[in-house]
């Protein structure tokens, strides 16, 4: 079985992100003003100590498990079944957010709602379908008619103005 | 005195308020249970309502809507984990691990009783210490917030478990998405990027229900199907005993609450983890916290509740509004021609105690609301997960996007998902994360306020004794944390070698 030292990959993730918070986030990132008063007032003191405070961490953690390679946790990998269930749900998450702008909320969470409902294994075509169809509709309701928030209906919008 | 009270009843005994004030409760637990939908969204959509009404009538409908919705807040955060509050984030820490477990009905019994205990306290507050405790708050300048929220922070101990590194890891990235947008001293921009969006800051809800709703839902699809399948109300309710272990818990809670409350600006979110973090830190099974320990499901609920009769306290007794809910109902008061202060104990006191009688009132529809919500609920629980789950992604993404009317907080809560479950994969703790991510900015912004206050002086900090005190409790919560790890690993050390 594949194993990772996964507190070697997190200190490595904290290392490398107050890194980059430090030499590329905070000079690309914050605009400092002309002339600063007092150096803990500057817009990048803050954010500065952070980006410090979490490269150190990620050194300490990197450290140790480097220092003690019997410690820390490892991951077993999951196997390709699972892989491919987890790849497909993010494939899903990703064309959910691609294409509500121009899809609209309501068809395109009907159609995520039937896949995920296959994916996480129903095979009853009523209650897929009948959810897919309802829940999307009824929150449309919801949100432009008693919250008064209005919810883009994008490519549906003509059928459901009318309701 | 027995004349005003008499009158006061008089204006009170009606059945539009007694009514009203039980729909306002109901509105707001339903409004407060639906991601997205936020408690002072529900406030300011009820307020057009209140201007045909009586004074008095109006104000007790936002009130109702107030305290329904803080409860509402925990339905979501027990049951599936996405908070409809900042608050109700710290409810979800032990509240859904409970549901997960099979004991979603303990929890949620908990919290209601907690909330009820804890707004009942935070009622009698108000009527008995308003003049006290307003004067009390008023003392609380910028440095006092900053040592305040410090040592609230050290929570993040706590809940790191024993990963306290990566917690602490954790925390930063936290306290760093805090300080996307606007400067506050300079107003430049910063991590801005030039989008817009990013200007006014990440909003709490999307990065709230992408850090711990989504990996969860992601995740489940990497289980095994009878691992994944299980009703999450299966089980009975909170326990007398469950109610007495905690009782302490409770009241400690809700006087936390009351006193955080009384400080205008601060909110139920510090009030929920102070409360929650001396609880860890008095409990016998500190380790259990985070982990499904129905106690800290009542300290948060307790901490977050006791503010809510206590942030009246500065709108009542000196005309300060202390959050976004106190200042719509300063403006309902000001649209029937009422301006709370002192000078409204003198001119409207019968009105006042009215109101008190109201707000007294409210706790016990809060009961009876939140029993019969819980049942309701139940109705639902037998939902399989392969369904429930679809079911809250949607919920999730129509949240997201109603909290700001903003696709832009749709791909947060996307982007927040993603980091959610690395963190997940990478055994880094998210309740550091979020403690930090929902302190981070009162943190900041009192800390340098107070800065430009002293001139850049770091003196500041340990100018007043309320500012020593939280200091000592900071070092001994820390000092604490550190002599329970070095108690631990003597206790591991001896087992690992044998």
């Amino acid at each position: 079985m594949l194993t990772k030292k996964i507190d070697f990959w997190a200190g490595l993730c904290f290392l490398g992100l107050g890194v980059i918070v430090i030499f590329l986030l905070i000079p690309l990132g914050i605009d400092e003003p002309r002339k600063v008063k007092y150096a803990a007032l500057s817009p990048s003191y803050y954010p500065r100590m952070i980006g410090i405070a979490m490269a150190l961490i990620g050194a300490i953690i990197m450290f140790r498990t480097v220092k003690n390679t019997d410690g820390g946790q490892t991951l077993g990998a999951p196997d390709t079944n699972t892989k491919i269930k987890i790849g497909a749900v993010f494939v899903i998450l990703a064309a959910v957010g691609l294409l509500l702008p121009w899809a609209g909320f309501v068809l395109t969470c009907a159609v995520a709602l039937i896949l995920l409902m296959i994916l996480g294994g129903e095979r009853n075509p009523l209650i897929i379908i009948g959810i897919a169809l309802t829940l999307p509709i009824l929150l449309y309701l919801f949100f432009g008619k008693v919250a008064n928030i209005p919810i883009p209906a994008g490519v549906l919008e003509p059928y459901l103005r009318k309701i | 005195m027995m004349d005003t009270l008499a009158n006061a009843f008089a204006i009170f005994a009606t059945i539009d308020n007694i009514l009203i004030l039980g729909l306002g409760v109901v509105i707001g637990t339903i409004v407060g249970a639906i991601p997205g939908m936020t408690t002072p969204m529900a406030v300011a959509l009820t307020l057009p309502f209140t201007f045909t009404l009586q004074p008095v009538t109006g104000i007790l409908l936002l009130l109702g809507v107030y305290k329904g919705g803080i409860y509402g807040g925990s339905i979501t955060a027990i049951l599936i984990n996405a908070p409809g509050t900042p608050a109700a984030s710290c409810t979800a820490l032990d509240g859904y691990p409970m549901a997960k477990r099979g004991e979603a009905k303990r929890a949620l019994d908990m919290a209601l009783y907690a909330s009820c205990v804890a707004d009942f306290i935070s009622n009698i507050s108000l009527i008995l210490f308003a003049g006290m405790l307003a004067s009390f708050a008023l003392a609380f300048g910028s440095p006092e917030v900053f040592t305040l929220i410090m040592f609230s922070l050290t929570i993040i101990a706590g809940v790191s478990g024993n990963q306290l590194l990566k917690g602490f890891g954790a925390a930063c990235l936290g306290l760093l998405l805090a300080t996307v947008g606007l400067d506050l001293i300079y107003g430049t921009n910063r991590f801005v990027f030039g989008d817009v969006n990013l200007m006014s800051g990440l909003t709490f809800i999307p990065v709230l229900i992408g850090l711990f709703a989504l990996p969860e839902i992601i995740n489940y699809y990497g289980q095994k199907l009878t691992e994944a399948e299980h009703s999450p109300l299966a089980g009975t309710g909170a326990s007398f005993a469950d109610f007495k272990a905690s009782f302490k818990t409770i009241i400690r809670g809700s006087f936390i609450g009351v006193i955080l409350g009384a400080i205008p600006g601060i909110g139920g979110a510090p009030a929920a983890f102070l409360s929650y973090s001396e609880a860890r830190r008095t409990s016998k099974t500190p380790d259990a916290f985070g982990k499904g320990e129905v106690e800290g499901v009542a300290a948060a609920e307790s901490g977050n509740n006791g503010v809510a009769g206590a942030t009246l306290i500065p709108l009542l007794a000196l005309g300060i509004p202390g959050d976004i809910i106190t200042a719509i109902i300063l403006g309902a008061f000001m649209i029937h021609g009422l301006r709370p202060g002192p000078l409204m104990f003198q001119e409207n006191i019968d009105l006042i105690y009215a109101l008190f009688i109201g707000i007294m009132l409210s706790s016990i529809y809060l009961l009876i609301v939140g029993k019969v919500a819980i049942k309701a609920i139940s109705r639902i629980a037998d939902i399989p997960h392969r369904i429930l789950f679809p079911i809250v992604f949607v919920l999730c993404v129509f949240g997201a996007y109603a909290v700001n009317n903003s696709m832009f907080d749709v791909t947060v809560m996307f982007i927040m998902g993603g980091v959610g479950f690395m963190m997940l994969k990478l055994g880094i703790p998210a309740a550091p994360f979020l403690i930090a991510f929902i302190l981070g900015p009162m943190l900041e912004d009192n800390f340098r306020q107070s800065l430009l206050l002293s001139k850049g002086s770091f003196s500041v900090f340990f100018s007043s004794p309320i500012c020593l005190v939280f200091w000592v409790f900071t070092v001994l919560a820390i000092g604490l944390t550190i002599w329970s790890q070095i108690k631990l690993r003597g206790e591991i050390d001896p087992l690992t070698r044998g």
